[in-house]
Parts: C-alpha cells; sequence; structure tokens
C-alpha cells in the first residue's frame, strides 16, 4: 500500500530520506520500502511534531474500537466540532482514516495500513498523560 | 556613476536579521514541541525539542559573536566581513526552512 502526505509536504521529503536510511542494514530492495517503518515515521510527526497532535492521537484511539462521526467525536472527546473537522482532513489525507461515503454524518474508520499498525497507536496512546 | 550594490548591503548585519527571525522561528517551535512533550513522553518528542534547543542555541550564538567578538574587534569585522555572503546565505536558508517547518507544525 501506498501512503501519501498530501497535508505535510516536508514530511515526503522525510519519506525520500527515511525510506534510504531504512533500506540500510535490512534485506529489503530498493522497491520494497519498509512500510512499517515509514508508517511509524507519519505517525509520529503527526502525533508527535504538530499542534494538534495529542488530539489526533485521540481521535484514532476512538477510531480503533468504533466507527464515528464527526459530531460522535467532538462530543466524545469534548472538543469543538471545527476543530474535530480539521482534525479529521488531516488525518484522511494521510491515510490514517476513512471516510464511509461523501453524505452529511458520514462515520470514519482506520484504514488497513492504520489497522495493521494499531500495536503502535496503543503505544502511544500510553505513553500520553491522562488519555 | 556606477553604484556597486553589493558594497551598499550590509550581508552581516542581514545575517543577524535572520538569526533573529530564526529565534523567533525556534521559539515557536519550541514551544508547541514542549506542549507536546508534556502529553506524549518519548524519545520523538524529547528528540524534536532537543533538535529545535540545539539551533536556537546555534543562533543565539551567532547574535553573541555579532554583539561582543565583531563590535569590539576591527580584526575580527574584517574576517568576519569576508565571509559574510555565506553567513547570510546559510541563515537566510534555515529562515526558510524553519518557516516551513512552523507552518507544517501549526496546521
Amino acid at each position: 500500500m501506498h501512503l501519501t502526505v498530501a497535508s505535510i509536504p516536508s514530511t515526503s521529503f522525510l519519506f525520500s530520506v527515511s525510506s534510504i536510511i531504512c533500506s540500510f542494514g535490512n534485506d529489503s530492495s530498493p522497491g520494497n520500502f519498509n512500510e512499517s517503518r515509514r508508517f511509524k515515521l507519519i505517525l509520529w510527526s503527526i502525533v508527535g511534531a504538530t499542534r494538534g497532535g495529542p488530539n489526533r492521537a485521540r481521535i484514532l484511539n476512538l477510531l480503533i474500537t468504533d466507527s464515528l462521526n464527526s459530531h460522535q467525536i467532538a462530543k466524545k472527546l469534548n472538543l469543538d466540532h471545527k476543530t474535530i473537522r480539521h482534525h479529521l482532513k488531516i488525518l484522511t489525507k494521510n491515510e490514517l482514516i476513512i471516510k464511509s461515503s461523501e453524505s452529511y454524518g458520514a462515520t470514519y474508520t482506520l484504514t488497513d495500513i492504520m489497522k495493521q499498525n494499531v500495536e503502535l497507536l496503543k503505544e502511544i496512546v500510553t505513553k500520553m498523560n491522562g488519555n | 556613476m556606477v553604484i556597486d550594490m553589493t558594497e551598499m548591503f550590509d550581508y552581516t548585519f542581514a545575517a543577524v536579521l535572520f538569526a533573529f527571525v530564526n529565534i523567533i522561528l525556534l521559539g515557536i517551535l519550541i514551544t508547541t514541541y514542549a506542549q507536546n512533550l508534556r502529553i506524549i513522553r518519548s524519545y520523538f518528542t524529547i528528540g524534536m525539542v532537543f533538535v529545535a534547543a540545539m539551533l536556537l542555541i546555534q543562533n543565539l550564538m551567532i547574535i553573541g559573536f555579532w554583539s561582543t567578538l565583531y563590535m569590539e574587534s576591527s580584526e575580527f569585522m574584517k574576517t568576519v566581513d569576508m565571509v559574510s555572503h555565506y553567513m547570510f546565505m546559510i541563515n537566510l536558508v534555515q529562515t526558510v526552512g524553519l518557516g516551513i517547518l512552523v507552518w507544517i507544525t501549526r496546521r
């Protein structure tokens, strides 16, 4: 699966660098990137290196078990609906979550790659104070 | 009469000016990273604060050298002025890079 980082332009540069670094010391061919390490970099960049990162981790944590719409997420996290919509847009652009449809009240779920790396998300959430 | 524009432009002063801008940008970054570090304690978040702090020290040192050694020693001033174009370019590139990083971080 190919990951895009439309909302974070310089992260794509980081990917290129990291994919070169990751290709050293393992048996992967140049075309076969270490997806897990690349994904780890995306997730940490979005959660740990942006202003709304911790709230994005909370949103992802909520979506592990349930498919929720933006209103439900805003209510559960006690955050402004507009803020939640912004975070959902960033998470969708980076292919961490997916919208079920384009209709009003559409629910969001984790993407396949996010589901595969859910342990990493749980690891981040356990490091959060007062999660 | 031909005026040499390169002589009119003080590259050292411009470099210092960009160092000030870098300090402001790094202040914004460190604030954001420190807020994240308070919530998520990990090597990644500690690393982000550390890297930004190192760059902050670098820019503070530029200001420090400029305000002390450069201003007080004419010999040092001559030497610095000889490479001021490079200093200016380095700081300008750093300002652009940090500007992009701030934009990404505040999104």
